[in-house]
């Protein structure tokens, strides 16, 4: 797969998009190279210890950390201030809606007509152009009836529970608890998507449908 | 950054909101000043909680309920540590 004389650069850009692309660990295009080779060695200690421990955790939580690190930086929207509305009755009376970013929807609500992970990711640059669409998931959908796709992070875990990036089972057990109502709808969206668009047509439009649904509180969930 | 303007656009349509971030995206919640948000220490993709990890992604929902109530301003942030959420 690699090129003779492949530098530590390419390799790590491979990563994202490229040849050996795996968008859990796209975040390496972003390292150094000096980073870059240092989270590896810390990511061979950490699988030469669980190897012994079983404490596979650590790993992931190395991995985390390096992710994390490597997103550091200026953001591309400042805002000094922002809407605040309080919460003026008790959590149990209020409707609550989830709107995730993470690209859920149900098949026969499919925003992109079919199409694959894949052919998702090899799109990214056009879906990063394009006016985002707000799909619909009604309360009562079964979780393992939720499709995902979305072309900027790695969906296996969102593929194997729904719940990790739209936590509806976790929102309906605190309904049937008392602790909350949950909305008669909820959303999802690609949030990888033209973000002056989102600012100032789509999420001022999504605000209205949510308002004319009756939601009374939004629990989001970025990717 | 998506979920930063989605956020500002149903509060400030009247719609009390909270936010789950990454670690990774903590500094960009906190940019654009997301009304209120909760970070967790989970990778990117898993923003409530590993798959089938229902205790934590329940302890991440409780506390972004609380922060909900719970919140005086916009740009209120929590962040979880990983024994918080676990």
């Amino acid at each position: 797969m690699a090129d003779e004389g492949e530098t530590l650069e390419q390799f790590r850009r491979s990563f994202s998009y490229g040849a050996r692309s795996d968008l859990g660990f796209k975040f390496l295009a972003r390292l150094s190279d000096d980073d870059a080779a240092e989270f590896l060695r810390q990511l061979l200690a950490q699988l030469g210890d669980a190897f012994d421990t079983g404490a596979y955790e650590r790993v992931r939580d190395l991995v985390c950390d390096w992710q994390a690190r490597a997103y550091v930086g200026e953001a591309k929207f400042r805002y000094d201030d922002g809407p605040f509305t309080p919460v003026d009755r008790p959590l149990e009376e209020l409707a609550v809606a989830l709107v995730s970013a993470g690209g859920v929807y149900l098949e026969h609500d499919d925003p992109a007509g079919g199409e694959t992970q894949e052919q998702a990711e090899e799109r990214i640059q056009e879906y990063l152009r394009t006016e985002p669409v707000l799909t619909e998931l009604p309360q009562e959908t079964a979780t393992d009836a939720v499709r995902v796709r979305h072309p900027g992070y790695d969906v296996r875990g969102a593929r194997r529970d729904v719940n990790a990036v739209f936590p509806l089972d976790v929102l309906r057990e605190l309904e049937a608890e008392g602790v909350i109502r949950t909305s008669r709808r909820h959303y999802g969206f690609v949030g990888a998507c033209s973000q002056l668009a989102l600012r100032k047509t789509s999420a001022p439009a999504w605000a209205e449908r949510l308002a004319a649904d009756e939601v009374d509180a939004c629990l989001l969930v970025a990717t | 950054m998506s979920v930063g303007h989605v956020a500002r656009a149903i509060e400030a349509a009247g719609i009390p909101t909270v936010a789950v971030f990454i670690r990774a995206f903590r500094h960009v919640a906190e940019a654009m000043t997301v009304p209120r948000a909760v970070i967790t220490p989970h990778l990117m993709g898993r923003t409530v909680g590993p798959p089938g990890a229902r205790h934590r992604q329940r302890a991440v929902v409780g506390a972004a309920l609380r922060l909900l109530a719970d919140a005086e301003g916009a740009g209120t942030v929590v962040e979880l540590e990983p024994d918080d959420a676990a």
